[in-house]
C-alpha cells in the first residue's frame, strides 16, 4: 500500500486543524498512475497500475470523478492557449476549440481511469465506477469506458 | 572466400578459355578480362557495354557474360558497364603488362520498387568533419536510414575520406520533400546551427487526414475537422517551430494557404458509405491492406486515421513504423492530446530509438519548456539522432550545417563537397558481392552493422503484365530481394488495387525469398495486383481477356 504522499499528508493535517490549508500544494497522482494517464503509444503502463491492486483505487477513483489534477489542467491550458508565432502574426485558436481540447484531455483521465478501475476489479472499484456512473458524464467515450469496466468487475451499480 | 556454388559458370568458362587457346597478351602490353554477371542468382549478362572511360576501346559481353579488352597499355582505367534495365557501373583497374586482369562485376537492377516516400527508407550516409575550438576531426561515419542510425563505423566512406558531407542515396524514395534550395534560405548563413530564427519557410510535410465515420456520426466528424483546422493542426506547427525542426506541417496564416500540403476528407467506403474497416481496419495489422487501396491511402504523404477506440483505449496514437509505414498513423479521434499529432509524425519522420523515440534530447523535437509535455515523451538519456529535415536541408544547401547529438554533446558538420549522387539508387561499392541486397551492405571495412535497418524486402520482383481469361485465374511467383540479416517472416501479401467485387488475389504461399499468389477474375476488365513484402511491392497488370504487350 501506498504511503500518504507530503502533500497530501499536509493538506489533510492543515485541514483537519481547522486551519486554511491554501495555499494548495499540487498533489499529484503517483507516478505509475500519472504515466498510463499520460502515455501516447501504452505498453505496460496500464499493467502497472493495475499491479498496484487496491492502493490504485482511491487515486483512480478521484481521476475519474474530478477528472486530471487542477495543476495539469492549468499546465495543459496554458500551453493550449500559447499564441502562436507565426511569422507575421500570432493566432490563438477559437475558444470553443481551447474547451474542446482541455476536455479531451479531461475525458482521457476519466477513461483511463475506468480502464483501470475495471481491470483491478472489487468492491472498491466497482463503487468508484458507480460513482462515476452516476455523475451522467456527457463525453460518450467515458459512458461507454465506465460501462465496460463495470462489465469486467461483474458486479451492477444500486 | 566467394562459393564456386554460387557461380556454377565459372567453372566451366575459365576452363573453356584456356582450352580455347586464348592468346595471351603481350610481353608489353595488358589486357581485361570483364566478367558481368546480373539478377540474383549471378546470371551471365550478355550485351552489356564494357568500355573504358576516356578511351576509344570498348566491347560487348558474350553469351557467357564475358568482355576482353586486350592489347591495353599497362595504366590505371576505369571500366564502365552498362546494359539496359540495369544501373551503370564502374570499376577502377590498373592493367599490368603481360597479365589478363579479371574484372567481375555485378549490375544491380535499377528497377527500385516504390515504396513509402517520406522517411522510412531515406538513406543517408554521413561523413562526418566535426568543428572543434582548434579547426576539425573527422568523426566515425555513420549510415542513416530515416533517422535511425543504422551503422556507426571507423571510416567506412573509404572513397569519400573524411569530408564532412551527407549523401541522401534515395531522393527518388523522398520526392514529397520540397527539394528547392531557395526554400531552404535560413540555413545559408555561415555558423547557423540550423534554423535559429524559424522564418516561414520550412520543410513541408504532406499529410492527408482521414477522418474516419467509425463511431463519429455527422455532427461528430465535422467538429473534429473544426478541432484539426483551427487548433491541432496549427498547434502542431507551433510545436514543431518551437522545437526547431524545420518542418512546416501546415501553414498556419492565410496568407501561405498551402492546401497541397495539408488535406483533409473523409473516410467512406465508396460502395457501402460506411468506414470500410476490410480495408483500415483499426491497427497496424492492415498496413498491407491500407496501402493496396487508393482511395483511402496517398502513397507519397503521411496518412492519418482518426478514429475513435484505437488499440482497446490504450494509446491515443500510434505510427505504423515497425509494420514498415512510418507515414501510416492512428489517432483517437477524441483521446488524443494536442500534441500526438506531432508526436506521431516525429515516429514517421524516424524518432523510433530509443524507447521508441520517446526522448526528450532528439534535437528538433525537444520541449524543455514543459518536460511533462514533451512531443516526444520522456524516459532516454541520450541519444545520437537528428531530423530527416536537417539531412535534406544539408544536402540542398551545401552551406547548411548538420547538428548531432552524440551522447549528450553536439557536434556540428557540415557539407565541404558537392554531394554524390549515386545513378539509380544504386549502392556504390568496390565489393561485388553485395548486389541486389539490401543497401547496408554498401558499408564496408571498419564499420559492423549492428542490425539490419529494416529487416524486410528491399525490393519485390513480380512478372510485370499476367493475361487472365475471364471466369480463371492464373498464379504468379514474386522475389523478394533482402538482406541476409533479415529475419522477417511473412515475406508475401497479394492484393488488388482497387475496390472491384471482379478480381481477387490470394496468397498461395511464401518462404523466406519468394512468394506465390493467385489471382482470379470474374469478368472483364483490367486490374492491378500488388504483390508485398515488408515495405516494398510489385505490380502486375492484370489483363483479362487480352494479351499482354
Amino acid at each position: 500500500m501506498n504511503a500518504p504522499r507530503p502533500g497530501r499528508l499536509l493538506a489533510m493535517t492543515l485541514l483537519l486543524a481547522g486551519c486554511d490549508p491554501a495555499p494548495v500544494l499540487p498533489v499529484l497522482p503517483p507516478a505509475r498512475i500519472l504515466r498510463w494517464m499520460q502515455c501516447q503509444e501504452c505498453r505496460s503502463e496500464k499493467d502497472s497500475v493495475v499491479a498496484m491492486g487496491a492502493g490504485a483505487v482511491l487515486d483512480l477513483r478521484t481521476l475519474l470523478l474530478d477528472g486530471p489534477p487542477p495543476v495539469l489542467v492549468s499546465l495543459v491550458a496554458n500551453e493550449i492557449q500559447k499564441p502562436m508565432q507565426a511569422p507575421n502574426a500570432t493566432y490563438v485558436p477559437p475558444a470553443p476549440q481551447i474547451d474542446l481540447l482541455l476536455e479531451d484531455f479531461r475525458s482521457n483521465y476519466r477513461v483511463r481511469a475506468s480502464m483501470a478501475l475495471g481491470a483491478i476489479g472489487g468492491d472498491s472499484a466497482r463503487h468508484a465506477l458507480c460513482a462515476g456512473k452516476a455523475m451522467n458524464f456527457q463525453r460518450q467515450e467515458v459512458v461507454k469506458a465506465i460501462a465496460s469496466a463495470l462489465v469486467l468487475t461483474g458486479g451492477t451499480c444500486p | 572466400m566467394r562459393s564456386s556454388a554460387r557461380f556454377p559458370y565459372a567453372r566451366v568458362l575459365v576452363p573453356a578459355l584456356f582450352l580455347a587457346g586464348c592468346p595471351a597478351p603481350s610481353p608489353t602490353m595488358g589486357a581485361l578480362k570483364v566478367t558481368v554477371v546480373q539478377g540474383e542468382a549471378g546470371d551471365p549478362a550478355q550485351a552489356a557495354t564494357v568500355r573504358l572511360v576516356g578511351k576509344p576501346i570498348a566491347a560487348s559481353t558474350n553469351v557467357g557474360g564475358v568482355a576482353d579488352l586486350t592489347n591495353l597499355v599497362p595504366g590505371p582505367y576505369t571500366v564502365r558497364v552498362g546494359l539496359i534495365g540495369f544501373c551503370q557501373t564502374d570499376r577502377d583497374v590498373v592493367v599490368t603488362a603481360g597479365v589478363v586482369t579479371d574484372v567481375f562485376i555485378w549490375l544491380c537492377s535499377d528497377i527500385v520498387a516504390p515504396t513509402n516516400p517520406v522517411a522510412d527508407r531515406l538513406l543517408a550516409l554521413l561523413d562526418l568533419r566535426i568543428e572543434t575550438a582548434t579547426g576539425s576531426e573527422c568523426e566515425n561515419d555513420r549510415l542513416v536510414v530515416g533517422k535511425r542510425t543504422a551503422a556507426v563505423g571507423g571510416n567506412a566512406l573509404a572513397l569519400a575520406g573524411c569530408r564532412g558531407a551527407a549523401w541522401i542515396l534515395s531522393p527518388d524514395q523522398a520526392p514529397a520533400f520540397s527539394n528547392v534550395a531557395a526554400d531552404f534560405p535560413w540555413t545559408a548563413g555561415a555558423g547557423d546551427s540550423y534554423a535559429p530564427t524559424l522564418p516561414a519557410q520550412r520543410l513541408r510535410v504532406p499529410v492527408t487526414i482521414w477522418i474516419s465515420d467509425r463511431d463519429m456520426d455527422a455532427a461528430a466528424r465535422t467538429a473534429l475537422r473544426a478541432k484539426l483546422t483551427d487548433a491541432l493542426l496549427p498547434k502542431a506547427n507551433d510545436l514543431f517551430r518551437e522545437n526547431l525542426s524545420g518542418i512546416q506541417l501546415v501553414a498556419d496564416e492565410a496568407a501561405e494557404a498551402l492546401p497541397e500540403i495539408i488535406d483533409v476528407v473523409t473516410v467512406v467506403d465508396p460502395v457501402t458509405g460506411d468506414h470500410p474497416f476490410a480495408q483500415i481496419g483499426s491497427n497496424c495489422d492492415f498496413v498491407a491492406s491500407i496501402r493496396a487501396t487508393p482511395v483511402i491511402y496517398k502513397p507519397e504523404r503521411f496518412n492519418l486515421y482518426y478514429l475513435n477506440n484505437i488499440l482497446d483505449g490504450s494509446a491515443k496514437g500510434y505510427n505504423c513504423v515497425a509494420q514498415g509505414a512510418p507515414n501510416i498513423i492512428f489517432i483517437d479521434a477524441d483521446g488524443a492530446d494536442y500534441f500526438t499529432l506531432p508526436h506521431e509524425l516525429g515516429h514517421g519522420l524516424g524518432l523510433t530509438l530509443p524507447d521508441w523515440g520517446h526522448s526528450e534530447q532528439v534535437p528538433g523535437f525537444w520541449n524543455d519548456a514543459s518536460g511533462a509535455l514533451s512531443i516526444m515523451g520522456r524516459g532516454a538519456t541520450a541519444a545520437t539522432y537528428f531530423s530527416v529535415g536537417q539531412v535534406v536541408r544539408m544536402q540542398v544547401e551545401p552551406s547548411s550545417w548538420l547538428n548531432v547529438s552524440v551522447g549528450g554533446s553536439s557536434i556540428r558538420s557540415r557539407q565541404t563537397t558537392a554531394p554524390l549522387v549515386t545513378p539509380c539508387g544504386c549502392p556504390e561499392s568496390e565489393s561485388t558481392d553485395d548486389c541486389p541486397k539490401l543497401r547496408t551492405d554498401i558499408v564496408r571495412t571498419g564499420t559492423q552493422v549492428a542490425s539490419a535497418p529494416f529487416p524486410m524486402a528491399c525490393y519485390v520482383k513480380a512478372p510485370p503484365c499476367l493475361s487472365v481469361l475471364p471466369g480463371s485465374s492464373t498464379s504468379f511467383d514474386a522475389k523478394f530481394y533482402t538482406s541476409p540479416a533479415a529475419t522477417t517472416t511473412g515475406y508475401g501479401e497479394a492484393s488488388v488495387v482497387s475496390f472491384t467485387p471482379l478480381m481477387k488475389a490470394t496468397l498461395q504461399s511464401e518462404s523466406p525469398g519468394q512468394a506465390t499468389a493467385e489471382v482470379s477474375v470474374a469478368g472483364p476488365g483490367t486490374g492491378e495486383v500488388r504483390m508485398y513484402g515488408g515495405g516494398a511491392f510489385a505490380s502486375v497488370v492484370i489483363r483479362v481477356g487480352s494479351a499482354c504487350p
